[in-house]
């Protein structure tokens, strides 16, 4: 190890002595990606991105990390700063998904598989079920969004919610709160929609 | 504050939004074969560094030589002009000098702390670093840096072995470029060791010669936290 990087590293850990036991192996890229790719893999999906994009944008997100490591600052926790570039990362691959004109679920394929053993009647029944909930969610922020799956489809409380995103409590109400809104807002223009024979 | 009602839970929201989230499915977690792609990718990721070389190199010897450059500016600067003031100009410039570095009292229980070389140590001679090579000022920082990792390792299980390879840091390296990094450190030990006085006259110390450095909020809160 250079004398830089382990400076850099001695400095990342001072900042945060007592709380970052482990210290500067913790900051090693192959470590962070046995930790948490599966925090930011649930992350993405949590932030909208689709599941045919999800390994690039999971790869995007340790490129990233590659890059900006050194700017870590150990006293933040790791994850919130994951989550972070986790938010950026899902923000481009939405944003590419919009200039490609990909509608959230035109083909099927934007949302996770359902189980096959039902009847298909069934089977295209809830597929198209979720297709529904996919564009509602759409219409969320990306950090709204992700609050709200979190709470509402995984069934975390807001405590739990904050410790995972690195963010104070009162945030995640603060978020969540908003986020029910929208997404009643939301489900309400789709239902509307549907009534007048337009695509969910 | 307590959490709402979940919408599936709640008799008051509306039936298509029950209906909507009733089937949703959470975020799947990583599969094994998904894992051991973006594995391989980020192995090959860590690799980069290595292949650049140079690069990688002087980017991260610009990041010490700015850190350097802080920490100079707010504690080594002052001292090297109360130095030059004090002392007569014939002085003639030194050597780099090499002086046996007495074995601390560091419990061998902790080999990390062990395998720190006990032999001699070139010290460094801070009214002349200009006349140390590139190579000799890398090496004195990065023992002092080892020296400093070592300590800092040992705070939550050894404070007082932490105190040690501390004070031999100073020994060694009595106005060396992390001296800053080695105070905070000391505070630190000091506190978890119940030495509430020493720690806080040491903070202060601290604080009169490196004031606004980049670690006082950490310095706060150590004081506050214990």
């Amino acid at each position: 190890m250079t004398a830089g990087l382990r400076i850099h590293r001695l400095v990342a850990s001072v900042f945060s002595v007592g709380r970052t036991a482990e210290g500067a192996d913790a900051l090693s890229l192959d470590r962070i990606h046995d930790d948490h790719a599966d925090f930011v893999f649930r992350s993405l999906q949590r932030l909208g991105v689709r599941d045919r994009d999800l390994e690039d944008a999971l790869q995007d997100v340790f490129v990233v990390v590659h890059q900006r490591l050194h700017t870590f600052d150990a006293s933040s926790r790791i994850t919130t700063w994951l989550y972070g570039i986790c938010i950026r990362v899902a923000a481009a691959h939405r944003r590419r998904a919009h200039v490609r004109r990909e509608t959230p679920s035109a083909d099927g394929e934007d949302v996770a598989p359902v189980d096959p053993s039902p009847s298909p009647e069934a089977v295209a029944e809830r597929q198209e079920e979720r297709e529904r909930l996919a564009a509602v969610l759409d219409a969320l922020p990306p950090e709204r969004r992700a609050v709200f799956v979190m709470f509402e489809i995984e069934g975390f409380g807001a405590s739990e919610i904050a410790g995972m995103l690195g963010v104070p409590e009162g945030t995640v109400h603060s978020r969540l709160s908003t986020a029910r809104k929208e997404f009643l807002e939301a489900a309400k223009r789709a239902a509307e929609r549907e009534r007048r024979g337009g695509r969910p | 504050m307590n959490d709402p009602t979940r919408f599936l839970d709640s008799d008051d929201a509306p039936e298509h939004v029950q209906q909507l989230l009733a089937h949703a499915s959470r975020p799947r977690a990583l599969d094994e074969a998904t894992r051991r792609r973006s594995r391989r990718r980020v192995a090959s990721l860590s690799a980069v560094p290595a292949a650049a070389g140079a690069f990688f190199w002087l980017q991260h010897l610009a990041l010490g030589a700015a850190l350097g450059t802080v920490v100079a500016s707010a504690v080594v600067a002052p001292r090297l002009v109360a130095d030059y003031r004090a002392e007569p100009r014939s002085v003639p410039v030194a050597r780099p000098a090499t002086v046996a570095v007495p074995p601390r009292p560091v419990a061998p229980a902790h080999p990390e702390v062990a395998d720190v070389p006990e032999a001699t140590q070139p010290v460094p001679t801070p009214s002349t670093p200009a006349s140390r090579g590139a190579g000799s000022a890398e090496a004195g920082l990065e023992r002092e840096a080892r020296l400093l990792e070592r300590a800092r390792s040992l705070l939550d299980r050894g404070p007082r072995d932490a105190l040690a390879v501390l004070e031999r840091h100073a020994a060694e390296f009595p106005r060396g470029t992390l001296t800053t990094e080695r105070e905070l450190l000391e505070v630190d030990a000091l506190v978890r060791l119940g030495r509430r006085s020493a720690a806080e006259a040491k903070a202060r110390a601290l604080r009169a010669h490196a004031p606004g450095s980049i670690y006082e909020r950490r310095l706060t809160d150590l004081l506050r936290e214990r």
